[in-house]
């Protein structure tokens, strides 16, 4: 068997806001967050355009610390073509890091390696140029930033 | 085999009126897709009162044959100021003849159409919305132009 390979797809940049919203505690353990998608750009070889406001992120942060994201949102490719992203995946990292990276002042920065952060990707797309993106697996690397977060997706190949 | 179990009885646990934007449309692989964007809304109920605290919103899928599953999300703030995460599958049967309107961006004209949701909550444990945790619940409403109202209620 050969190993499956990654291609890069395209880089997301999201603007999220703030406050998050925090149910706590559930009755499982840990929380519930609301986040909101303000908007954003994205771009890759072969495709850009911007985030559509509206959709959002609510995460469970469990009692380990884990965040465990659900997002759903959409992207606009500059052609007019609307793409659905779902979003499932893990960031953690030591405590002092992820109370680091939940309260990131402006300027500040935290090493992208000092965390882990991955996501596992599913579009929706229209029948056409872009609809390969509804064919693959994707994995996403990312990083939290001041306003938001990065995410790179790669093509599982 | 023993007999049958007695069928539940339901409870009215409150009324959720919806308002959307202008939805987002687009076919996909997996048939018409729409995102209907969660602008106002209004919870009702002896229990609880309150509103969506985000936006939030409703993913459907309007099939070929004029049914719709939706599938939504939003988080609730009660008057006591206590958070609610509602998730939401549910089943709308338009008329085949209504896709056409969608697809051109006419909106989801259903009104009287069987709509039918099958409602799950996150609460804070301890809070005074715990009940919704321990629950099934089923919501039947209607869905007009920008419009959804729902009546839940509680499975006992």
């Amino acid at each position: 068997m050969t190993e499956p390979k990654f291609e890069f797809a395209l880089e997301v940049r999201l603007r999220l806001k703030k406050p998050r919203l925090e149910l706590s505690p559930l009755p499982v353990g840990g929380n519930r967050l609301s986040v909101q998608i303000l908007g954003g750009e994205f771009e890759g070889p072969t495709l850009k355009g911007t985030v559509e406001p509206g959709g959002g992120e609510w995460p469970h942060v469990r009692e380990d610390g884990v965040f465990c994201f659900d997002a759903r949102y959409h992207l606009r490719v500059d052609d007019g073509t609307l793409i659905m992203i779902q979003n499932r995946g893990y960031r953690h990292a030591s405590p002092e890091v992820m109370e680091k990276l939940w309260s990131l002042r402006p300027g500040e920065e935290v090493p992208p390696d000092a965390y882990y952060l991955r996501s596992m990707t599913m579009f929706e797309t229209s029948p056409g140029k872009h609809d390969w993106l509804s064919r693959y697996v994707f994995v996403g690397v990312g990083e939290r930033t001041e306003t938001g977060n990065k995410i790179r997706y790669f093509k599982v190949v | 085999m023993s007999e049958s179990a007695a069928a539940p009885a339901m409870k009215h646990a409150f009324r959720l009126e919806l308002r959307f934007d202008k939805p987002l449309e687009f076919p996909s692989m997996s048939g018409e897709r729409g995102f209907f964007r969660i602008v106002e809304s209004k919870v009702e109920g002896e229990r609880i009162k309150g509103s969506i605290a985000d936006d939030g919103g409703d993913w459907i899928v309007f099939r070929p044959d004029g049914v719709v599953e939706t599938d939504s999300r939003m988080m609730i703030r009660t008057e006591d100021g206590v958070l609610v995460y509602l998730r939401s599958r549910g089943v709308i049967r338009a008329r085949p003849e209504q896709l056409a309107l969608f697809k051109a961006g006419k909106g989801l004209e259903a009104g009287e159409a069987y709509y039918r949701t099958a409602p799950y909550f996150d609460a804070p444990a301890g809070s005074n919305c715990e009940w919704l945790t321990k629950a099934l619940f089923v919501g039947s409403g209607r869905f007009h132009g920008d419009r959804a109202t729902l009546d839940i209620y509680e499975v006992l």
